[in-house]
């Protein structure tokens, strides 16, 4: 049994893996079926002079609804169960069986690790299901857009997973870890409305895939390198406030 | 410092305004069961965590002589979805891998946990959880072994078989345990330390606390004239004081052992009343506790 063992068996047994697999896989099969089927719902629903008023649907609207979800319902998702499992202190007893056994760096990384793959995991399967619903029941998107702004997704994913991180070398509780994690990226995704600090921001490679799969220009080199950078600076930072900790 | 397993040198913890530890010095030989007694609130459990470096002190020195050290918190709590045996096995392979996994089966059989090393954790009872824990701790046996109330709250037949457990470590690791009950500090411990609101108000071996403590006190029984027999004794150079109880009970505190030895017998036996028995009182571990503790 290892440190990273352990969290996969954390992520299996527990069943996150079905919280995240469900939250994205539901908004990856709802994106294009609303899309191609909304002017139907709402007639069935008596709302036949709205369907009149619905600007035309695109292709690309299946993967905006899936991408619009996922920000809210797949973070909120992401950011419990990350919570549940970096708050490692949260339960002193627990905290003393692995503190005096391991190294802060080695119950940390494995738990980053673990919760960012299945992030992107869930993440990437809902992408995947939006997209083939897309392609099945409107019209195949250009592949590599998908591909790159799903890259550029995850990073931000990557992001906040290590927010959580962080958020957990701060508060112990695994509640207060999810609230305060999820408030910090609401400030940043908030931040964006500035339009100078807005490319800037990790919260720029949000809105990418539906960018990109719409024909803009990529220009998100600025977003990844203060991602990437932010990253880097805040694992480090948050192993040292971990060994700082008293249990 | 030199010879001790544990050691501490005016070792003080303070949260705040508020004195954990006031300049504590711990000396535990090695090969011991060191029983850390005291009061809810004593300290007991911050100094066994400043020893197990999971706390830092305010002030003060601590050496720990073990190159290996286990430690089990006073309520011990695993993740719920793993079993008994990837507990133990987890904490083997964490501490150290090169020791075998079959040492992970040998452990929870002594722990008596061998029955249900496969269920999860999430059914285990306190006292299962409590054994599963000195079995993590015990797995890759260490030099030293930090239990925090390791018997508490289990029912007695399980803390029978904690204190089989620990008494079955002396010689092998050194063990520091804390707990409140005396009886298990009087069973299995070597020396002892006892904390008073943060202070180490004593320590050293068992029978030297006892002896240290000891009240010069004899029980005398007679059937009838106690309150004559209580008049004639206090008139003796040699008795502090005696009380009389209504079972024809004296107790009688002495301030000179051998004169009493010499005396009693024929003071009583002038009385011409008739004696039922004579006994000296010994001091209990409880008493001195509270002696010491008050």
């Amino acid at each position: 049994m290892t440190l990273w063992k352990l969290e996969w068996l954390r992520i299996w047994r527990t069943q996150r893996w079905l919280i995240l697999g469900s939250v994205y896989g539901v908004f990856g099969l709802l994106g294009p079926l609303t899309v191609r089927y909304l002017p139907e719902i709402i007639d069935r629903f008596g709302g036949t002079e709205v369907v009149g008023e619905l600007p035309p649907m695109m292709p690309a609207d299946g993967i905006t609804q899936y991408v619009s979800s996922a920000q809210q319902f797949g973070l909120l998702a992401v950011a419990f169960v990350g919570a549940a499992a970096l708050a490692f202190d949260a339960h002193c007893e627990m905290a003393i069986f692995l503190r005096t056994r391991a190294s802060v760096r080695d119950i940390f990384i494995p738990r980053l690790g673990v919760n960012t793959v299945a992030a992107i995991a869930g993440f990437v399967f809902g992408v995947t299901l939006a997209y083939v619903g897309t392609g099945l029941l409107l019209e195949w998107l250009d592949l590599p857009a998908v591909v790159v702004g799903s890259v550029l997704q995850s990073l931000y994913l990557i992001f906040a997973v290590v927010v959580i991180g962080v958020v957990s070398s701060v508060v112990r509780s695994v509640a207060g870890t999810a609230l305060i994690s999820l408030g910090v990226l609401i400030i940043v995704g908030v931040a964006s409305l500035i339009p100078p600090l807005a490319p800037w921001l990790p919260s720029d490679l949000l809105g990418a895939l539906d960018a990109l799969i719409r024909g803009s220009e990529f220009e998100y080199w600025r977003s990844i390198v203060v991602t990437a950078a932010s990253i880097v600076i805040l694992v480090p930072v948050s192993i040292a406030r971990l060994e700082r900790r008293e249990t | 410092m030199g010879e001790s397993q544990v050691s501490t040198s005016a070792l003080t913890k303070r949260f705040g305004d508020i004195v954990a530890l006031d300049r504590v010095d711990l000396d535990v030989p090695p090969g011991i069961v060191y029983g850390l007694v005291g009061p809810n609130g004593a300290g007991k459990t911050t100094l066994l965590r400043i020893l197990a470096g999971l706390r830092e002190p305010t002030d003060g020195e601590v050496h720990v002589g073990a190159r290996s050290v286990g430690v089990l918190p006073d309520t011990p709590r695993f993740d719920r979805w793993l079993t008994g045996r990837e507990v133990v096995d987890l904490a083997r392979s964490l501490t150290d891998r090169s020791i075998p996994a079959s040492a992970v089966d040998e452990v929870l059989k002594v722990a008596g946990l061998a029955d249900d090393a496969h269920r999860s954790v999430k059914g285990y009872s306190r006292g299962m959880l409590q054994r599963l824990g000195l079995a993590s701790a015990v797995v890759t046996e260490p030099e030293l072994l930090l239990l925090d109330e390791p018997a508490a709250a289990l029912d007695p037949v399980g803390r029978r078989e904690v204190l089989d457990l620990i008494a079955a470590l002396a010689g092998h690791s050194t063990v520091v345990f804390s707990s409140h009950i005396l009886d298990d500090v009087q069973e299995v411990c070597d020396a002892v330390g006892i904390l008073r609101r943060g202070e180490m108000v004593y320590q050293g071996s068992l029978p030297g606390l006892l002896s240290r403590y000891v009240r010069n006190r004899y029980v005398v029984r007679v059937r009838s004239g106690e309150n004559e027999i209580a008049a004639s004794l206090l008139s003796e150079s040699w008795v502090t004081s005696v009380d009389v109880e209504a079972d024809g009970r004296l107790t009688v505190d002495v301030s000179d052992v051998d004169e009493t030895e010499r005396c009693l017998v024929s003071v009583l036996a002038a009385s011409g009343r008739r004696v039922v028995s004579i006994s000296p009182e010994a001091t209990s571990l409880e008493e001195v506790f509270l002696e010491v503790t008050r």
